[in-house]
């Protein structure tokens, strides 16, 4: 079905419809938080408040088709809320990848890996930060949550030939900013992650 | 293009003219493998980071209950054709004047509704009047018969003829009984005065001391049963269990079990003499409560005695060794936290012992000193000659209620002593 259609539907009340919304957005809703706001594991409740508060506008919604970028402004603005009320106190938090608790497993891969990966994880973190701003958007929908082309250009409102490039050129700079984190391992194997 | 091609994004004829491409281009295949080992660290610093579940159920739970457009403009519609009437806008507040109608009601019932015990300024209830006991009223002149049962107010004052005895319950647990020919007026429910003949009290602990004033000098006692005897000659005190405290303005003592002692019309007091506790009380074993009498004494004791307030007696030592140098003590001063915003103090009887026990002094602090906004202490000397050769002294602080009831803060004795 269309998305424009069950935008409609949505709009009559029908929650089904938006059951299907829900779906199709999370993983860009939850990455546009985590942009804001994840580090500090506020991403998910940030993506729900999000959900509640575009059910509740849905109604000024004029162009169901824009239903995407229309979703992004009201994340933005309910991560931009949530970050202005626990401003103060996250000022004093650390960031998550720090204070994950150390499991079995995490003690099994040996002391140095685990540190490896907070620290590669900070230094990706910089990498995108040091990104144009327009830029940083796309890469973490990508690469956080995976989506592909077409689903990233729906939610930000580019076509899917604007974030071929925007990825493209992002991904050249990356690649100079995390050159010496590449390191000696050359040759090695790399695996993608799975979920 | 590459980074299209490592993430899969290209159309399949793209794919097949850049993999063709690859095939022969050296430069390229490196890049592709650089950007690949690029997404593979970017996912891999992310991993953990990703949503973990599916956010659809929670949403959909919690989404709030929304009309439809469709109903909303069936809404305004009808709306927009049927304009309430002032009337019907004022008929919507109907339930919020009923509760209002009804609240204002369930209030004013509350504040008319009957009392179920008015026994507000009861002091006591007669337990038992036997013969020709008669009381009167607090400012009356006509005395009537008392009977069991009876209400008593501060100010009531009781006589018993012949052959005849009364029993009353007061507030505080205290039981009063009276023989024949005796006559003793209630002042407030920890406060009694004998004016005539015997009577036995058996004083409730309650945190409060009781008294009992006589012609010639005042009882004070800490929880007890004793026995008061008023005649012409002499007023005596005989005590059953217990302590108390038998003073008169110059002389005072403290009775113990079996002791009793007697004040004589000049107001100095007797040697205390042993006795029979027993013997000296059995009339007042054959005054026992009207059963009626007793549970509204009962009633009256639960429902009111947590109202009283605490008043208790202050004790000191002081140390008169003070170094080990011999001091002669002149005087002894009491001091106090100043409090500028309280009126109605109460007084003080302040009595001296030795190490000994033995009685030494007695002297007062009356309740304006302590109502003073100035003043924090206050010198009470020694009559007569220092005192010498104590090695410690024994103040007694004992709060009088009848000009107040406030007790001052932070008592603290001193004594003021020059060396010998």
């Amino acid at each position: 079905m269309d998305e424009a259609q069950i935008v409609t539907q949505c709009q009559q009340g029908d929650t089904e419809a938006f059951g299907r919304l829900v779906s199709r957005y999370q993983g860009a809703v939850y990455s546009t938080a985590f942009y804001y706001a994840g580090r500090y594991g506020a991403a998910e409740d940030i993506a729900q408040e999000a959900f509640l508060a575009a059910y509740r506008s849905l109604k000024q919604l004029n162009n169901p088709t824009r239903f995407g970028p229309w979703l992004k402004e009201i994340t933005c603005r309910t991560a931009a809320n949530w970050l202005r009320r626990h401003g103060t106190r996250l000022r004093n938090e650390t960031p998550l990848p720090f204070r994950r608790v150390e499991n079995i497993e995490d003690l099994r891969e040996g002391p140095g890996s685990r540190l490896d990966r907070g620290e590669r994880y900070e230094r990706v973190q910089r990498a995108i930060d040091t990104l144009p701003e327009r830029y940083r958007l796309p890469v973490i929908l990508r690469y956080l949550q995976e989506l592909s082309y077409e689903e990233i250009g729906n939610f930000t409102g580019e076509s899917r030939d604007e974030i071929r490039g925007i990825l493209q050129r992002a991904g050249r700079q990356l690649r100079e900013s995390l050159t010496d984190l590449r390191g000696t391992g050359e040759g090695d194997e790399w695996h993608r992650a799975r979920e | 293009m590459i980074q299209a091609y490592v993430d899969n994004e290209l159309s399949t004829s793209d794919r097949i003219i850049l993999e063709e491409h690859l095939a022969g281009c050296q430069t390229c295949k490196e890049q592709v493998s650089r950007q690949r080992k690029l997404s593979a660290e970017l996912f891999e610093a992310f991993v953990d980071l990703r949503l973990k579940r599916n956010l659809r159920t929670p949403v959909l739970e919690n989404l709030p209950v929304m009309k439809s457009p469709t109903a909303d403009l069936v809404d305004i519609n009808w709306r927009a054709k049927h304009r309430p009437s002032r009337m019907k806008q004022l008929g919507r507040l109907a339930p919020f004047a009923a509760i209002a109608v009804v609240a204002l009601l369930g209030f004013l019932i509350r504040l008319n509704w009957p009392q179920p015990a008015p026994e507000v300024g009861y002091v006591g209830v007669v337990m038992q009047a036997k013969g020709h006991s008669t009381r009167v009223p607090d400012n009356g002149t006509t005395w009537r018969s008392a009977y069991a049962q009876d209400r008593i107010r501060p100010g009531d004052r009781f006589e018993t003829g012949k052959e005849s005895a009364v029993m009353v319950g007061l507030k505080g647990s205290t039981v009063v009984k009276m023989n024949a020919e005796s006559r003793f007026k209630v002042i407030s429910e920890r406060r009694i005065n004998v004016e005539q003949g015997e009577v036995w009290l058996d004083v409730g602990r309650d945190g409060q001391l009781f008294r009992v004033g006589t012609p010639e000098g005042n009882i004070t006692v800490f929880g007890t049963a004793f026995c008061v005897s008023v005649s012409k000659d002499a007023t005596t005190v005989a005590v059953e269990r217990g302590e108390v405290l038998v003073g008169t303005q110059s002389d005072f003592t403290n009775l113990r079990r079996g002791e009793s002692v007697s004040i004589k019309p000049d107001r100095s007091l007797t040697k205390p003499r042993s006795i029979d506790p027993e013997t000296q009380s059995a009339w007042a074993k054959d005054i026992q409560p009207d059963a009626g009498a007793e549970r509204a004494y009962k009633a009256l004791v639960l429902s009111q005695s947590a109202k009283t307030e605490l008043a208790a007696q202050e004790v000191f030592f002081l140390d008169a060794s003070m170094g080990g140098h011999k001091w002669a003590i002149r005087a002894i001063n009491v001091y106090w936290e100043k409090d500028a915003y309280t009126q109605g103090h109460c007084g003080y009887d302040v009595y001296v012992y030795n190490d000994q026990m033995a009685p030494l002094f007695k002297d007062r602090i009356p309740a304006a000193t302590l109502d003073s906004k100035t003043s924090n202490l206050v010198e009470i000397r020694v009559p007569g000659e220092p005192i010498q050769n104590a090695r410690w002294l024994f103040v007694r602080l004992v709060p009088d209620l009848s000009a107040g009831r406030v007790e001052a803060q932070g008592l603290e004795v001193r004594a003021l002593a020059s060396q010998r």
